[in-house]
């Protein structure tokens, strides 16, 4: 294994791609906490970003024959994780689930909440869970993940303008959402 | 000094209010990717546009990455090695699975039908011997019975049944028995409170040494299985030289898991 942790990303895939599943460890130590960051962002739960992050790396393994290199490989993964969540965002806007929001938990009786790290603000969180997805997934990548414009090209396989222009309104929305425009025209 | 047109408004603000605001790349010049200085400060509404952009990409980026517990990694990991078990894989596995067992049937009914008649008569079947073997006290003092029915009667007949029994014990699970918690805290509490507990185990070389034992420097004073949202650690009570700590390996893996307070 020792070896495993000194190949490059896309040695990995390409091991990965001729059916060794035991890179699939090293590619998820690597990069689980980017996919889980975005998934928890997109999915707004954590229960959901769980089952995404699981999907993406099934995905990542079933396609890494597709995986040419072009790009680095967190860029593709985050390809994949986009497409995984916007499929599971359809199945739940499908066959929609009653869920506790996250905030709504009882409070932790010790009173160290092991997410407190990670507290969900809920004015963003929910402003962000009520714009549509393509906004959602711009800004997501753009101001929080701090990706750049070629980058989202390529994952969210649109042009520049378009994701200028998502990421554009994407912030507009929330703006409108969270009050700080005054005077919205 | 700009012409007045009798408002508040000079020529040069309205000219500048009628340029293209470009708001996509002002929102680009908020990101970092373009530079768009001299559209903001030229123009009141783009500046405006400039600084409701930033406040929201500020409001964005305060908030903290979400962070996968060790636990989840783990449960993530096993779901996902689960599921990339290829079919072709997994219908040999079975394939393979299915024809050691079913050699392991056909040798001990065969050897069973033997150890029957160590004398070398006739193998009988289960049902004549049920039906033609008369009462023997030897089978109410606890001398086992073949898998097929036919009473073992020492000689090779023993031996055969020992060696049953020698399966039978290593094919048994291990024998901790994970007790589900709800947290690590709670696990870890109850390791902690169990120290009062009498059974001490050494920490090498003894039965009942338990399987990631090894990777315990001390004595042990306490060993607990326990089960936290479907991963199984071990948690240990340890005696060192600087005095007692609580260890949690995973189960599986007997790989230390970091554990804090309040997990």
């Amino acid at each position: 294994m020792g070896a495993l942790t000194e190949k490059s990303d896309t040695e990995l895939m390409s091991l990965l791609a001729d059916g060794d599943s035991g890179c699939l460890d090293e590619l998820m130590k690597r990069h689980q906490d980017l996919v889980f960051s975005v998934a928890y962002r997109m999915m707004s739960d954590r229960e959901s970003a769980l089952d995404a992050t699981q999907d993406v790396f099934i995905n990542v393994f079933r396609k890494a024959k597709y995986f040419r290199g072009d790009s680095a490989l967190s860029t593709w993964i985050y390809r994949v994780t986009m497409n995984v969540c916007y499929d599971s965002l359809r199945k739940r806007k499908r066959h929609p689930t009653e869920s506790l929001p996250e905030h709504a938990d009882p409070p932790d009786a010790t009173g160290e909440d092991p997410y407190s790290s990670v507290e969900l603000r809920p004015s963003i969180q929910e402003a962000l869970d009520s714009i549509p997805n393509e906004f959602k997934a711009a800004v997501i990548l753009s101001d929080i993940e701090g990706l750049s414009i070629a980058e989202m090209e390529m994952v969210l396989g649109v042009p520049s303008g378009t994701v200028k222009s998502r990421v554009f309104r994407g912030r507009r929305l929330l703006a409108e959402i969270l009050g700080n425009l005054k005077d919205p025209t | 000094m700009p012409k007045s047109l009798g408002t508040s408004k000079t020529l040069h603000d309205v000219q500048t209010m009628m340029h293209e605001h470009d708001l996509d790349r002002i929102a680009a010049h908020v990101s970092g990717l373009e530079d768009a200085s001299a559209l903001i400060e030229s123009c009141p509404i783009c500046r405006e546009e400039f600084e409701l952009q930033r406040c929201i990409k500020a409001e964005l980026g305060s908030l903290d990455k979400p962070v996968l517990s060790q636990i989840e990694q783990q449960r993530i990991a096993r779901a996902v090695r689960i599921s990339v078990a290829t079919p072709s894989q997994a219908r040999f596995n079975r394939i393979a699975w299915g024809a050691v067992a079913a050699s392991f049937v056909v040798l001990f009914g065969f050897t069973a039908l033997l150890a029957g008649h160590p004398d070398g008569d006739r193998p009988r079947t289960s049902l004549e011997s049920s039906a033609t073997d008369s009462y023997s006290p030897e089978s109410e003092e606890g001398f086992s019975t073949g898998p097929l029915g036919v009473p073992s009667d020492g000689g090779a007949g023993q031996g055969i049944n020992d060696g049953s029994s020698d399966v039978a014990t290593l094919d048994r699970a291990p024998s901790e028995q994970f007790v589900e918690f709800d947290s690590v805290d709670a696990f870890v509490s109850e390791v902690a409170e169990r120290k009062s507990d009498t059974v001490l185990y050494p920490a090498s070389g003894t039965e009942g040494e338990g399987r990631c034992d090894s990777q315990i420097s001390g004595l042990i004073l306490v060993r607990l299985a326990g089960r936290i949202d479907g991963v199984d650690l071990i948690g240990y009570l340890v005696e060192t030289s600087t005095g007692r700590e609580i260890e949690v390996l995973f189960a599986d893996s007997c790989e230390r898991y970091e554990f804090t307070k309040g997990e």
